[in-house]
């Protein structure tokens, strides 16, 4: 009898996310409505700027009209370059719609890149994406604090990872597994870490990467 | 007698209305632009970018495809081509004192609220997005102009500085014309945000716009009917400029038709 409940109420939750019309996802993952998201800064020595992206994507699962709305805290920060093919600056709102098809996933771009330097003080946006029908507000908080340098809040509390050059330090209290992703979303590398210890990085291609470690998520520029 | 009147009575029409056309239409304003089929003129296209743009390389991409289908060399024997001028704006990149392309007048030449890429044709088109630029390109290509170049603008390098002469010819009179004189460099080597958001650092900047050799009005340049106006202009060549990949455009510019006529020359190295 619990087996047939189990599996009546696994098919309930299947059913309920298939009949989701779309979804919001963020570099750390699926964007709730009414979540808030707090998005720290990739420095870029060579170019001597900050950027702070939070990778925002829509994952169509009905084709459609969806419009993005956006309301940033501060005027003439945040870019917006998706949907549409121009890029705008938000002064301080936008709004913009596209028709996307079944299974397409589409970046919002909403983000800002190419700062010379760190924000004067936290920048909160405001999101809205609907098709008509359903509807996902989430806020985006900026803040300066450096990504690629360290690993985010959750993981601190079990261990540190810490990219240095092509070399990644490590100091876990429990076991976790290390993956890489390139910017695409493919896996480059994966290793099981425990306990102290370093990584070499030296195979891996120049370029941005996403890594998670355990329940950490983040992004580092790999030179 | 049924014959003669209506031939009469358009005479007297005729004749009424050339009188009539002469003393209420100024003469600067008896051109009528009429578009035709077959490219007949250059035309400028001032595209909005930026190195920090992740939608500009598409227009880059986009705008060469129609320079080279207009720029053929039989069309710019003609006096017939596309000039396209990338003007680096404020917001998507850094000012050149950040070692970037943001010139010192690119704040006055940016329309308000432009959203790169975009473009303008002929200061006649408002901004136009990335898909609509062709369309606009091939009517303003086809459409006659009064004005022309007389011979080739010549640009030389004398030192550090380069001299720009040349002269307008008109075939009616203008009083609302203004000349203005630009230096592009092509060929600059230098970062650009991709529009997978990447950046990448060896990216080949092509028409960048650096600086108004006689400001971001330009000149007054009344035009008289049948006469050839010259010009003159010395110009700084900046350290951080490669003399051979720097060239000159010229346009005059009209209140009433906007961009009359357009040309570029390459500025001739003296070594």
């Amino acid at each position: 009898m619990n087996k047939i409940f189990t599996s009546l109420l696994m098919l309930g939750a299947a059913f309920a996310a298939s009949a989701q019309n779309f979804t919001v996802s963020s570099v750390d993952g699926p964007v709730a409505n009414g979540a808030t998201l707090s998005v720290g800064y990739d420095y870029n020595s060579e170019w001597d700027m900050y950027d702070w992206d939070p990778e925002l994507t829509i994952h169509a699962n009905k084709a459609g009209t969806y419009t993005i709305s956006a309301t940033a805290s501060e005027s003439g920060v945040v870019q917006f370059c998706g949907f549409t093919g121009q890029c705008t600056i938000l002064k301080p709102s936008a709004s913009r719609s596209a028709s996307i098809s079944a299974g397409q996933e589409v970046p919002m771009q909403l983000d800002i890149k190419g700062a010379f330097e760190l924000l004067s003080k936290p920048v909160s946006l405001e999101v809205t994406v609907t098709d008509g029908s359903e509807t996902v507000k989430f806020t985006v908080n900026f803040v300066n604090e450096d990504r690629s340098a360290g690993i985010t809040a959750p993981a601190k509390a079990a261990g540190t990872l810490r990219f240095a050059g092509r070399t990644l330090n490590f100091s876990l209290e429990n076991a976790a597994t290390f993956t890489l992703y390139n910017i695409s979303g493919r896996q480059v590398m994966s290793r099981a870490l425990n306990g102290t210890g370093s990584v070499n990085l030296s195979a891996i291609p120049a370029g941005v990467y996403v890594y998670r470690c355990g329940t950490a998520t983040g992004k580092v520029i790999i030179k | 007698m049924n014959k003669t009147f209506p031939k009469l009575f358009a005479l007297l029409a005729g004749t009424l209305m050339l009188a009539g056309c002469e003393e209420s239409i100024p003469a600067d304003k008896r051109y009528t632009p009429i578009s035709n089929s077959k490219p007949v003129r250059s035309v400028l296209v001032e595209e909005y970018t930026g190195e920090n743009c992740i939608n500009c390389p598409n227009g880059h991409v986009a705008l060469e495809a129609i320079e080279e289908l207009y720029n053929t060399p039989e069309n710019l024997e003609q006096g017939v081509g596309v000039v396209a001028v990338g003007i680096h704006i404020p917001n998507w990149g850094r000012p050149v004192d950040k070692g970037g392309f943001i010139a010192p007048e690119a704040e006055s030449l940016t329309p308000d609220e432009v959203n790169p890429p975009q473009a303008q044709v002929n200061r006649r088109s408002g901004l136009l997005d990335r898909n609509d630029w062709a369309k606009f390109i091939k009517e303003a290509i086809a459409t006659p102009t009064r004005v022309t170049f007389v011979n080739s603008v010549l640009a030389e390098q004398r030192g550090d500085q380069m001299v720009i002469s040349g002269a307008v010819h008109s075939v009616e009179n203008f009083n609302d014309t203004r000349l203005h004189v630009w230096v592009v460099e092509d060929n600059i080597v230098s970062r650009q945000r991709q529009p997978d958001g990447s950046m990448v650092a060896d990216y080949v900047h092509m028409n960048v716009f650096r600086g108004c050799v006689n400001g971001v009005k330009g000149s007054e340049f009344t035009l008289s009917r049948n006469d050839d106006r010259r010009f003159s202009f010395t110009y700084p060549i900046a350290a951080e400029w490669k003399p051979e990949n720097l060239r000159v455009v010229v346009f005059v510019e009209s209140q009433s038709f906007g961009v009359m006529n357009v040309t570029q020359n390459n500025l001739q190295i003296n070594q």
